[in-house]
């Protein structure tokens, strides 16, 4: 029964990370149309961010990895996909994988190809025992961050005025700006509010492996992504539950999987995404055929 | 019938509205007063939508000038030009279908320059469409389409509008709905509000309006005036076009 | 683009069958290829070197093309494909010896088996086609986004596979070492050009022509009766086999084949090509895999360090990359069709006939975006 309740609280832990994940990546889809793949390397900045920084001081640290993160976010669309807004999302996605790329060299111009070792939160390494049960403090605190993110991101959007302006844009956005909504603004706060998202995985990654590198992010943010379109890239709800089935099969199959085909966990994540999107081709949570939106 | 500069709502004169080289409105002049309801008819593809999405530059357009009393909206983005006192129903009732009606009115202040007549006009857009209060807070998507029409032209009213647009409003609407549409729109008008009213049911938007432009293949052919309203062979004329 | 003027031009004036003018989409980028090759192998050694990379690129994002160009749908997954082709290739062409000693589990059949280069080639074809029709059943019922992303789905799923599969292949993520040099450049030149002649063929051919009429409106296309799923998966398969091939070319140029090496890097290089080529023309294809070559080439030499004038310029290693992925973002921005604008080779000389004209423009064009 123990080593149940165990792989289920590491399961639920990992699918929490690529839950804020996909989340970040599915608000910005939903208002923009973007399927970021940079996302990985916003995550990445932030990483270096904690790494670099922690040692110094940790508040300091924190905010950095926040500003890095929203920074690059915002950055980004300035630089590039601001130019792309009538372009389809297949041309969206293509371009931020080139934008990906850009910036992970960018990261191994300034900081070297090799791995950059530092504690991040080193106290959330303890683990604590409880009943037979080893509770590593890092998976609690990942559980109840993204519990806190995700509420927060529903509250905003459910009950502020700048929130309700986000779910509408994401509707129909011709329709949002003809009733007087700034798209401008709109893009801004959902592009921080991603950031801030990615930052929060950062937290988490860096503190559970004490290093980053130029292609940190980029694992957790293909993960991420594929969660996102199998629940379905038209709900924001359906990307974050598919973020987590991802993370939590990932963490199951690596627990579970018999001896010889353990090294296979990640190939099986792979193919239970293949099988899901046979099933149903627009994600589980798209509902009604959902076409490409213009 | 007097038409001082200070009473002029809105001006239009030289629209063009092209879509990818194709024409869909040529050189077009239109005005309306304050108070006043004017008309836009004419059949399917003549150019009706188009006008309208490009006064409030959804998509784009060229023109001579566009004005919302004497402020230019030409280089305006759609969400300023909203801001400025022009609300615009779009045609297919796009009202958010996952937020509730309340959302979904709350929305509609978003353009509003003075919060102050806000309970006021709240309790006004309640009367005029009862069903918005007593499905405050379903979500919008779960209300036929005649009551989603009326969510979208009350959430176009609470931005207090100086003119308000609307795109073929009784499309798709059973008769009864429509009666109510078009009363609420004479309720407006009475108000001071002006309103551009664009329609495919000609007879009854001759005989309610000041004036009725006609529009076709992008052009504005005639201007007919309520006694015309009963001139089933002139309506047929302008319909089909020349 | 298309001349509305009807007068009787004062040029070449007379009228081409349209065959003529069909051919001449063809004869365009063989002769680009044919005439590129000659250049570059008698520049320097190094060129030569990088000739047979390019080559291989060549016929990989040719590949790409056959689907994507006609289907309209984006594919993140042809790597997958060109791994499978690498992988068959490597493992019927090594020797027993060297495979016995890298790859211990391998199956017995595997390890025994040995076979004539162009025999493995086709087999590589094969076990590409079939992998691509096998996936696609379960693929091509998406598009757009969907499609990208699950597409790279399939590409992380068979290399995975590969990587940790030692029945048919080395162990975790080793390499495969010892891959002989089966074509030499004028056998590498020929197999490019045959792959071009197929893919020229196929989009030809009456799926192809139903495909390219669905690529602008999904929703329009079933309406007059064609399966656009049927077709697609027809295309995907006739894809992945030149894919295959495209491996099988690459993996005997590399020498040394590993699962690492066909992730990100390389599907992001390919894309690229097409992408600034022009994604929906054979042309684009060429084009782009030409030109992308050609600056590798050249940044590699000053990435060494070369000397210009009389300055010894050189860039960090590393560049190429960046300067591919800059170059393909702003082309993306700024002219999303690509260099070719989504158009095959031209017949440039002025047809009297401006309905002839057209007819050219419209083998192979995609409405602007």
């Amino acid at each position: 029964m123990i080593p149940v309740i165990q792989s289920l609280i590491d399961a639920t832990s990992a699918g929490a990370v690529y839950a804020l994940a996909a989340l970040g990546i599915g608000l910005v889809f939903g208002v923009l149309r973007l399927a970021n793949f940079a996302n990985g390397e916003i995550i990445t900045g932030a990483g270096y961010a904690l790494v670099l920084l922690w040692p110094l001081s940790w508040p300091l640290a924190l905010a950095a990895s926040v500003v890095v993160a929203v920074g690059l976010s915002l950055l980004m669309d300035l630089a590039v996909f601001r130019w792309m807004r009538s372009q389809s999302p297949a041309a969206l996605l293509i371009a931020s994988f080139g934008v990906s790329i850009l910036l992970q060299r960018a990261f191994e111009g300034i900081f070297g190809v090799n791995v950059r070792t530092g504690a991040v939160a080193p106290a959330l390494t303890k683990s604590v025992n409880i009943g037979g049960l080893r509770l590593s403090l890092l998976a609690v605190v990942a559980i109840v961050l993204a519990a806190v993110l995700l509420l927060g991101v529903h509250l905003f959007l459910t009950r502020s005025r700048m929130g309700l302006q986000v779910q509408a844009a994401a509707a129909d956005f011709r329709e949002a700006r003809i009733l007087g909504i700034r798209s401008g603004a709109v893009i801004a706060v959902t592009l921080g509010m991603s950031g801030l998202l990615a930052a929060a995985v950062a937290f988490v990654l860096t503190a559970q492996s004490g290093s980053v590198n130029p292609t940190f992010g980029v694992q957790v943010t293909v993960f991420g992504l594929i969660g996102a379109v199998i629940g379905g890239l038209n709900r924001i709800g359906g990307a974050l539950i598919g973020g987590f089935a991802v993370g939590f099969s990932l963490s199951l199959f690596t627990t579970w999987l018999p001896a010889g085909l353990g090294d296979f966990r990640v190939a099986f994540v792979y193919l239970l995404v293949i099988i899901v999107l046979v099933i149903v081709p627009n994600g589980i949570f798209a509902g009604r055929t959902a076409k490409e939106r213009a | 019938m007097s038409s001082h500069d200070d009473a002029r709502v809105l001006t239009v004169s030289g629209l063009s509205v092209a879509y990818g080289g194709v024409p869909a409105v040529s050189d077009l002049n239109l005005h309306v007063d304050a108070g006043e309801l004017v008309g836009v008819i004419g059949p399917n593809g003549a150019g009706k939508s188009s006008t309208l999405l490009g006064i409030v530059n959804a998509v784009r357009s060229g023109s001579t000038e566009v004005s919302l009393q004497g402020v230019d909206l030409r280089r305006m983005p759609p969400e300023r030009v909203a801001r400025s006192g022009l609300a615009l129903v779009t045609e297919g009732h796009h009202i958010f279908g996952r937020l509730s009606v309340h959302d979904n009115l709350r929305l509609g202040t978003t353009a509003r320059r003075d919060r102050k007549g806000l309970k006021h006009d709240l309790r006004w857009v309640h009367e005029l469409f009862p069903v918005l209060e007593e499905f405050a807070d379903r979500p919008a998507g779960l209300l036929s389409g005649g009551q989603q029409q009326q969510l979208a032209i009350g959430r176009a009213l609470l931005a207090s509008p100086t003119l308000l647009a609307l795109d073929e409003p009784s499309l798709g609407l059973s008769p009864t709905a429509v009666d109510t549409v078009f009363a609420a729109i004479e309720s407006v008008c009475a108000r001071g509000t002006a309103v551009l009213l664009v329609e495919q049911r000609a007879q009854q938007t001759v005989a309610t309006a000041a004036r009725t432009y006609v529009l076709s293949e992008g052009r504005i052919t005639m201007t007919l005036s309520p006694t015309d309203a009963d001139d089933s062979a002139l309506l047929m004329k302008a319909y089909l076009g020349s | 683009m298309t001349s509305t003027d009807t007068r009787p031009s004062p040029h070449f004036g007379w009228s081409l069958p349209q065959p003529v003018l069909s051919l001449w989409t063809l004869a365009v980028p063989l002769a680009a290829v044919w005439l590129f090759s000659s250049v570059a192998s008698r520049i320097s050694p190094s060129a030569s070197i990088d000739l047979g990379y390019a080559l291989a690129t060549l016929v990989i994002v040719v590949a790409m093309w056959t689907f994507i160009g006609n289907s309209g749908v984006l594919s993140f997954g042809h790597i997958a494909f060109v791994a499978v082709g690498a992988w068959t290739m490597s493992l019927l062409t090594i020797s027993p010896t060297v495979k016995s000693s890298i790859m211990p589990n391998l199956a017995p059949f595997l390890a025994e088996t040995t076979l004539d280069p162009y025999l493995a080639l086709l087999i590589a074809a094969a076990v590409g086609g079939l992998t691509a029709v096998i996936s696609g059943f379960a693929l091509m019922r998406l598009h757009g986004l969907e499609a990208g992303i699950a597409t790279f789905a399939l590409l992380m799923l068979v290399v995975q596979v590969l990587t940790y599969w030692s029945a048919i292949g080395p162990k975790s993520g080793q390499s495969m070492t010892g891959v002989p040099r089966s074509f030499d450049l004028q056998s590498t030149l020929l197999i490019a050009l045959i792959v071009i002649v197929i893919a020229w063929g196929y989009g030809q051919s009456v799926s192809a022509r139903m495909l390219r009429a669905s690529r602008e409106s999904v929703q329009a296309a079933p309406a007059s009766g064609i399966s656009i799923t049927r077709h697609r998966i027809i295309a995907f398969a006739v894809s992945g086999a030149l894919a295959g091939v495209g491996g099988a070319v690459w993996a005997q140029t590399n020498r040394v084949v590993q699962a690492s090496q066909f992730g990100l890097d390389f599907t992001f290089t390919t894309i690229a090509m097409l992408v600034i080529g022009g994604m929906l023309s054979l042309w684009g294809a060429v084009v782009g895999t030409l030109l992308i070559s050609a600056m590798n080439h050249v940044l590699g030499l000053l990435e060494n360090g070369m000397q210009i004038g009389g300055v010894i310029v050189s860039l960090p290693s590393g560049s190429r990359l960046v300067i591919v992925a800059a170059f393909m973002v702003l082309i993306i921005i700024f002219r999303p069709s690509g260099i070719t604008g989504g158009r095959e080779a031209r017949w440039p000389f002025r047809q009297r006939d401006p309905y002839l004209t057209g007819a050219i423009t419209a083998v192979g064009e995609a409405k602007k975006r």
